[in-house]
């Protein structure tokens, strides 16, 4: 137990000196297993980990998902997804606002990064809502949020990173993001109408489209509307693994962003690099995270902990929520990947042994991560909306935000309370 | 001087293979998916050629990310911090991972010799792996170096994390 605490604490000490979360995994792991194992074991172990990390056929769906992503990013479908979706929902009081939840949500089906999709949407639905006179608080909050459904609903990177350090099937977590993903979206639906209830300048409504309009607009998004069928459709019904459908989907968003003669050479070479450096950050943080792993299961920590909270006698579900609590405050702080690969081997053993679902527990860390994403003080997608909209103060986008993580809160209350929310449709699957 | 034109020529080399490898990934599994479903004819070896272009896309991918700085750092001190402090503290966290790497290239290194020793290859193609581990090797040096050139040539650049 104590070698562990020791390590978590020289992580964090490691991190706050600015050493890369991944290398202060891997070297915190490596360092406390060759004190406790003796160092010919560990250094061959680690050379295995490094080995079986890149040598791993299931986790080409990793860069295959993000390069899906980054070709229909560049085809600029974004904004024909937000025309669509203004169409529909335009003429209602923040409007706009309801329009850009819908096409991150649209964007989420072919996009697994939160940070990516909130980077698009910016782009596209920022300048509309200033054109109409929208508060910057409302604006950038909403996009922030909707952002985060780019994680929760499928493709996702956060739930193929979960499933394949958990050994979960990444089809059926796919399967169990939809609902709660479209629950997500009408919490935050919900959040810009409490908003512009309250503050009805803050989104005013735009002009109402004709259903001739509504079909032009519908018509330039069947394309990938098809393509998504096609992927997830064909995962989930178990005509594809996940990796085969995610290298389906990255040819097809290819050809597509082809046709619309949104490729040069130079810039699929640039989507190609691109994807390759996010993969390999992303590996990085991973087999930073697996040394840890095999550092903190050689110690007594995950025993001890197990032991100890079955011991309490408290009810299962008020175990979890204290993880989920524990997560929420963390991830204000924290990067979100590297805090739920930080503690994955402590909580997930507990939570099997509890009896619940694996995929259950995983839509859960989703709902976490999307949480930590958008609160402050260190919410990535802040910082990235930050960056990219110079005009708008840190200080107007927390303050916007803030309503819609009490969005996220309620839909995490939701599926805690409500397993099958996140269960019933991969119970279609076999 | 010099070691800006190094950094150029790595990043160049290194961008060229892992383009290559990840195009060729998505090419492979299309066609062998598209011809196992329709012609229900596959590509021979179409999962360890995967295997192997993966490790070129993450290793060569991993000098890339360094050379940018772009590896996910907890950052909310730095405001705090005078420029000088954070310059030192560059120093220093860049002297560690390179170190770190070099370790992780000798350990690799050791790895592939008896990958090669024991003569492994790929379960169908029967292409040795030994070479591949070496790759990868090597990678995690270049990798080493350029956060070595990063002590006298710091990077600014900051990507905001991969979620």
């Amino acid at each position: 137990m104590t070698e562990a605490l020791i390590g978590f604490g020289a992580i964090f000490l490691l991190a706050l000196l600015r050493v890369p979360l991944a290398f202060a995994m891997g070297f915190v792991g490596f360092i406390g297993l060759g004190l406790m194992r003796g160092w010919p074991a560990t250094a061959a172990g680690a050379a295995q980990v490094i080995y079986e990390t890149g040598f791993a056929y299931t986790l080409s769906v990793v860069p295959l998902f993000i390069l899906m992503g980054n070709f229909v990013a560049r085809a600029g479908l974004a904004q024909e997804l937000f025309r669509a979706a203004y169409t529909f929902v335009g003429h209602v009081r923040g409007g706009l606002a309801h329009a850009t939840v819908l096409a991150c949500a649209g964007f989420g089906a072919i996009c697994g990064s939160s940070i990516a999709t909130a980077a698009t949407m910016s782009k596209v639905a920022y300048p509309s809502m200033k054109k109409l006179g929208y508060a910057d608080y409302l604006s950038t909050g909403v996009i922030a949020a909707g952002g985060t459904l780019g994680i929760m609903i499928p493709p996702s990177t956060i739930l193929v990173i979960y499933g394949i350090v958990t050994e979960t099937h990444i089809g059926k977590l796919f399967a169990a993001g939809v609902l709660p993903g479209l629950l997500c979206a009408a919490m935050m639906m919900g959040a810009v109408v409490f908003i512009t209830w309250r503050d009805p300048a803050a989104g005013p409504a735009g002009e109402r489209s004709s259903w001739r309009e509504r079909a032009i607009a519908v018509r330039g998004i069947w394309g990938v509307a098809l393509l998504v069928l096609l992927v997830l459709g064909g995962i989930y019904g178990g005509v594809f693994t996940a990796t085969e459908g995610a290298g389906i989907g990255a040819s097809g968003a290819f050809f597509f962003a082809l046709a619309r003669r949104a490729l040069t050479p130079r810039v699929v070479f640039e989507i190609l690099i691109e994807s390759a450096r996010t993969t390999a950050m992303l590996f990085t943080i991973l087999i930073g995270a697996m040394m840890f792993a095999s550092f903190v299961n050689f110690t007594t920590m995950p025993g001890d902990l197990k032991d100890w909270i079955l011991h309490l006698g408290l009810p299962p579900l008020a175990i979890v929520g204290a993880m989920m609590l524990i997560y929420v405050v963390l991830g204000t702080i924290m990067e979100e990947l590297s805090m739920v690969l930080l503690t994955i081997p402590v909580f997930f053993p507990i939570v099997v042994q509890l009896g619940f679902d694996p995929v259950w527990f995983g839509v859960l860390i989703v709902l976490v991560v999307q949480i930590g994403l958008i609160s402050p003080p260190v919410g990535m997608n802040l910082f990235v909306l930050n960056a990219l909209l110079k005009g708008v103060p840190l200080a107007q986008i927390f303050r916007g935000v803030w309503l819609f993580v009490a969005a996220l809160i309620v839909a995490l209350v939701v599926v805690l309370e409500c397993p099958p929310l996140a269960l019933w449709l991969p119970g279609f699957m076999k | 001087m010099a070691a800006a034109a190094l950094k150029r020529t790595l990043e160049a080399l290194c961008s060229a293979l892992a383009a290559t490898a990840l195009f060729g990934i998505m090419w492979l599994t299309l066609v062998d998916v598209g011809g196992r479903k329709l012609v229900s004819a596959s590509v021979p070896g179409s999962l360890e050629l995967t295997e192997l272009l993966m490790v070129l896309v993450i290793f060569a991918g991993l000098p890339l990310v360094s050379l940018r700085g772009e590896h996910v750092v907890f950052d909310s001190l730095d405001p705090l911090l005078e420029r000088r402090v954070r310059r030192a503290q560059g120093f220093v966290v860049d002297l560690l991972c390179a170190a770190a790497l070099a370790g992780v290239a000798w350990l690799m290194w050791v790895k592939a010799g008896q990958m090669t020793e024991y003569g492994d290859t790929t379960a169908q193609l029967k292409i040795p792996q030994g070479p591949f581990v070496y790759l990868m090797s090597l990678l995690c040096a270049v990798t080493a170096l350029v956060h070595l050139l990063l002590v006298f040539a710091p990077t600014t650049h900051h990507h905001p994390g991969v979620t």
